[in-house]
């Protein structure tokens, strides 16, 4: 679920658009050339895995991975997250042009924040499966949560007529949640069981 | 999945389609901002009814058309339904239709979908390797746009990958459905397409090293602008500056 165009007031868009621009800036500065076929890859992993769609009686859900997609790549979701909005707008149509900083701003902080809070524990050698897998739940719960809350915000600073909607898309959003920790954490613990190295880009980086 | 044949409409031949992507991009980008600003019935009905012309003439196929105005139809009824909508706690847990705030949920659904359909319209028409030529050219990142291009390269493979291994796991006797079991299983498709992509990715960076990759995105083509560009870029300021000045009761 993406915001549209012409429905945020202009001091959420500007709060919103600034929050990308800063977070695409501060992700481009760490891309390396070296480092670009990886993440263009990866984003457009996710934006397929997000594709799958999943039955609940009779509706269809999909998966969002911004908590998935913060954890692998940390600052980079910035740029990954617009690109993947990009994608989705051009491909299928959704999601505002206006909007793209926005909608970027509140899929790709959350994101961030699961990255920073949660990285550093994945990178120990001797984490166990159990482990891996709630930090993982814990990243794709704080993805969808922070997202919904987010959006929820962006709704409610545009004016008091979005409350019933707001109330709405929180409600909606509460499968995903458990759907999404779920998904993330078994994500997670796949990986760190066959390719481990994918949570030591960080420290490569940092080190050169 | 969701059935993606989403080369179609950029196959279509219109005068749109032959409009140089930049102008393309810049009369979205104002005609978009033109109708996202502006309140009056009047206004937004002229706003809808361009957007849905230049749709009609970008002749996507009806098939294409339906897919996308149908999204569009679900959000205007969505906020026609639930804006207007009031939850109580206090004095009593109630649920209220207040009709007068149906008009406010339509003219916001006028302007998303006015956006939405110049959107389709004008940049959905790019070619996306061209959308990717024209960002380098209106000074987008570089960076920003060689991931894009990547994405754009490599989204039918991984797309691939993933109906594979999916199909793999359905003749292992996966069932899709929303249970704690399955959704483990959809984490381990996903974790295999992650692994997937990052193998392939090492592999394309050393091929691109071999040929002398370092970071720069050369262009071998350039847009030029030609008459018709100009006069529609033209024509779509008018529009815009109209849209946004004329207020016959105001």
């Amino acid at each position: 679920m993406h915001l549209a165009d012409g429905v945020i007031s202009l001091p959420v868009w500007i709060t919103g658009t600034s929050l990308a621009v800063g977070g695409i800036a501060i992700g481009l500065r760490r891309l390396t050339p070296e480092d670009i076929p990886k993440t263009a890859l990866m984003t457009t992993a996710l934006f397929i895995a997000a594709l799958i769609h999943i039955p609940i009686g009779p509706t269809q859900w999909h998966l969002v991975l911004n908590g998935l997609a913060g954890l692998l790549l940390g600052s980079l979701i910035f740029p990954a997250m617009l690109i993947a909005l990009a994608l989705q707008a051009v491909m299928f149509g959704f999601g505002g042009l206006y909007t793209l900083g926005v909608n970027t701003a509140i899929m790709a902080l959350p994101g961030w924040i699961a990255h920073s809070l949660l990285h550093r524990k994945l990178r120990g050698a001797c984490t166990s499966g159990t482990q891996t897998f709630i930090y993982g739940a814990a990243a794709g719960m704080l993805g969808i949560g922070g997202a919904t809350a987010l959006m929820v915000a962006a709704l409610r600073g545009s004016g008091e007529k979005y409350e019933s909607v707001a109330v709405v898309i929180a409600t909606a959003n509460l499968p995903l949640l458990v759907m999404e920790a779920l998904v993330t954490g078994a994500v997670i613990r796949f990986l760190a069981r066959v390719k481990p190295e994918v949570f030591l880009m960080e420290s490569d980086h940092a080190s050169g | 999945m969701r059935p993606v044949d989403w080369l179609a409409p950029y196959e279509a031949r219109s005068w749109i389609h032959r409009l140089d992507p930049r102008a393309r991009l810049i009369a979205a980008l104002v005609l978009a901002g033109a109708v996202i600003s502006v309140d009056d019935p009047a206004s937004l009905l002229t706003g809808v009814g361009m957007a849905l012309g230049l749709l009609i003439m970008a002749r996507f196929t009806w098939r294409h058309l339906w897919i996308r105005l149908s999204t569009l139809a679900g959000l205007v009824v969505m906020l026609a339904l639930f804006l207007p909508m009031r939850f109580h706690l206090v004095p009593e847990p109630a649920l209220t239709y207040a009709p007068e705030l149906l008009p406010e949920a339509l003219r916001i659904a006028a302007r998303a979908s006015a956006a939405a359909m110049l959107m389709m319209a004008l940049v959905g028409t790019i070619e996306p390797t061209a959308l990717g030529h024209a960002l380098i050219h209106l000074r987008v990142p570089g960076k920003i746009v060689q991931l894009y291009s990547f994405a754009i390269r490599y989204f039918d493979m991984l797309r691939r990958e993933l109906q594979t291994l999916h199909t793999a796991m359905l003749a292992r006797g996966f069932r899709p459905s929303a249970s704690r079991r399955a959704l483990i299983g959809y984490g381990h498709l996903i974790g295999g397409l992650m692994v997937r992509s990052l193998d392939r990715s090492e592999r394309t960076l050393r091929a691109m090293k071999c040929r002398g990759y370092r970071g720069e995105f050369y262009l071998f083509e350039h847009f030029h602008y030609r008459t018709p560009d100009l006069v529609f870029l033209g024509a779509s300021g008018v529009f815009a500056v109209a849209l946004l000045g004329w207020r016959p009761w105001g």
